[in-house]
């Protein structure tokens, strides 16, 4: 009896096991697949049509929406603004780690990153303007990269701080000098971190949408997560202004960098989130 | 001599730490006394107002105080962030890596399928925001929308989720609608936050609850979140300090080209700041705005410094 009743539970088991990875994988999964069937779909016909997918929308937007000008401004800001978000938590990381400044020190640094953009885009937009930032590819690159810098650097600094002293002090009996030491053997023994803050500062900057919006409303400038919706949104149409296959178009290439980013960067993921990462949602 | 060297040492190494320090201060610390100066006065982002304006004290924040805009906003962007942080992504995200857990242990078929939506999951967290929120949009659009064109070809009336009139227990179904779409975005920080801390769980725990026959649910409600219970202030803070001021989503899914003239301003306190500083000019009023966002979100962030470990 007991016996059956095991065994029974054990169907019941498998059974809500399974139920609960089809929920899931329908609430996870249907956006995505939707977007692909979009972008596949001729405007004329109804959304579900499957039979004769068509790469009409991909060559419009190479060629009447300027596909290839957003993504080099998308790629310009995002590759300009990592490189200045690791380039300085580097070396900020190594400093604070090399003058052994207790957390507590720069605890006011670490609070003050989880004030988001958002919170203060309004006086930031009239400080940058003033500086002559706005609709530069600079400007853009440093609010980019400027937002979670001592989050960065405190990173750095923790890994640092498990990096045996022994190496350090071999290369400094030689007569390596500090910065010779930091360029020469930090650096490309700590590849894993630099890695990791190099993939975060560029999957963030990468999506980012309101420094853009706010910054680089110029057309010349502007990247893809706001070109796409300037180029086919069209406000004059007043029951369904969204090109949905266009925008699909788009939004699958634009997605491609993240998504190659994290395949050659998952492994590392797990120790990220655990050191309190994905702030912004 | 070799003191002497170790100071110019140190010299060079702190002048290494005042780069990216100043970096920072230059560009972002700066703003916080900048915004509380501008918050006083009535400057505007265009016209006369916006070449000399006047010091008026106070008076913006008293206007919020008398601003029910400003109050539905805040409520909204309170409901918002509580629905989607605490009680959605939070525990979605447990159920989640609890699932996966389990397929990991449990045959090659459960883990291949697990894995799968392992990376279907990141891969949704990763995403640029503006994708997510233009997927949510071909979700629930007018005309084309998934929804619209499922319902109308059951014989069922469409639903307009974009008007505010429609509300389910108080709150526009739109609202509802964002909190869905933000869980289904976000969960997969809690998810990995505790399936990195599932590792630190003894698996002696779960092989003694197997032998006394529980189930996998039963497994995650006696020994999971107990085990997990200490990382749940940290998480909750974290996912409600990253949706209490929610912006693309709200912005991009009310228009995207031309937002202003349907932005749903009550939504969300960031919005509303945003849409009094840049769509109606009133840049002071804006700041005062992001001033009482700043200093929320200074509160979150001493709050998630202390139960960061």
């Amino acid at each position: 009896m007991i016996a059956l009743k095991r065994k029974f539970l054990k169907v019941i088991n498998t059974i809500a096991f399974y139920i609960c990875c089809l929920l899931v994988l329908l609430y996870f999964g249907t956006p995505h697949l939707w977007l692909i069937i979009s972008a596949l779909s001729p405007e004329s016909k109804p959304y579900i049509h499957l039979v004769r997918p068509t790469f009409a929308n991909f060559v419009s937007i190479f060629k009447e929406h300027n596909f290839v000008h957003y993504a080099i401004n998308t790629a310009i800001i995002s590759v300009l603004g990592t490189l200045i978000t690791v380039f300085l938590s580097v070396i900020g990381g190594y400093a604070l780690h090399e003058l052994e400044i207790p957390d507590i020190a720069i605890l006011f640094l670490w609070i003050t990153t989880f004030v988001p953009l958002l919170a203060y885009i309004i006086p930031y937009y009239i400080y940058l303007s003033a500086l002559g930032l706005v609709n530069t590819y600079i400007g853009a690159a440093i609010v980019l990269s400027v937002q979670n810098l001592p989050y960065y650097m405190w990173l750095m600094k923790n890994f640092l701080a498990t990096f045996p002293k022994e190496i350090k002090e071999a290369a400094m009996i030689d007569g390596c000098g500090r910065i010779r030491v930091l360029f020469s053997i930090i650096i490309p023994l700590s590849l894993p971190p630099i890695g990791l803050i190099t993939a975060m500062a560029f999957n963030s900057a990468w999506g980012d949408f309101l420094a853009p919006l706010v910054l680089l409303s110029d057309r010349r400038v502007m990247p893809l997560s706001v070109g796409m919706f300037t180029e086919t949104v069209r406000p004059w149409a007043v029951y369904e202004p969204w090109q949905y296959n266009l925008l699909a178009a788009f939004a699958v290439l634009y997605i491609i960098p993240p998504a190659l980013l994290f395949t050659y960067t998952h492994k590392y993921l797990r120790g990220l989130a655990m050191l309190g990462a994905g702030i912004r949602g | 001599m070799k003191s002497r060297k170790i100071k110019k040492h140190k010299i060079i190494i702190f002048l290494l730490l005042t780069i990216p320090i100043a970096y920072y201060i230059l560009f972002k610390l700066v703003i916080i006394p900048y915004a509380f100066y501008i918050s006083l006065t009535d400057r505007a982002l265009i016209g006369p107002k916006a070449r000399k304006w006047n010091f008026i004290g106070l008076e913006n924040y008293i206007k919020l105080m008398r601003d029910p805009e400003f109050h539905s906003s805040l409520k909204n962007s309170l409901i918002y962030a509580i629905v989607c942080g605490v009680l959605g992504q939070l525990w979605l995200g447990l159920l989640l890596s609890q699932l996966i857990w389990h397929g990991k242990l449990h045959g090659k078929l459960r883990e291949k399928l697990t894995t799968f939506l392992y990376v279907l999951a990141v891969l949704t967290w990763i995403m640029p925001e503006t994708v997510a929120a233009f997927e949510i949009r071909a979700m629930l659009g007018r005309g084309k929308g998934m929804l619209n064109v499922i319902l109308e070809s059951l014989g069922l009336r469409p639903v307009d989720w974009f008007n505010l009139g429609n509300t389910w227990l108080g709150v526009p179904i739109m609202l509802w609608a964002l909190i869905l779409a933000n869980i289904w975005k976000g969960c997969t920080f809690s998810m990995t936050v505790s399936l990195a801390a599932m590792e630190g769980i003894p698996q002696e725990l779960y092989d003694a609850a197997k032998i006394d026959g529980a189930s996998w649910w039963q497994q995650f409600i006696y020994i999971t979140i107990p085990m997990l219970k200490h990382l749940f202030p940290f998480m909750i803070l974290v996912l409600f300090s990253g949706s209490f001021t929610h912006f693309t989503f709200l912005y991009v899914l009310m228009g995207g080209g031309a937002p202003e003239a349907g932005l749903w301003r009550e939504a969300n306190v960031a919005i509303y700041a945003y849409s009094v500083a840049f769509a109606y000019y009133l840049v002071g009023y804006g700041t005062a705005i992001s001033v009482i966002v700043m200093l929320i979100y200074t509160v979150l962030g001493i709050l998630i410094q202390r139960f960061r470990r």
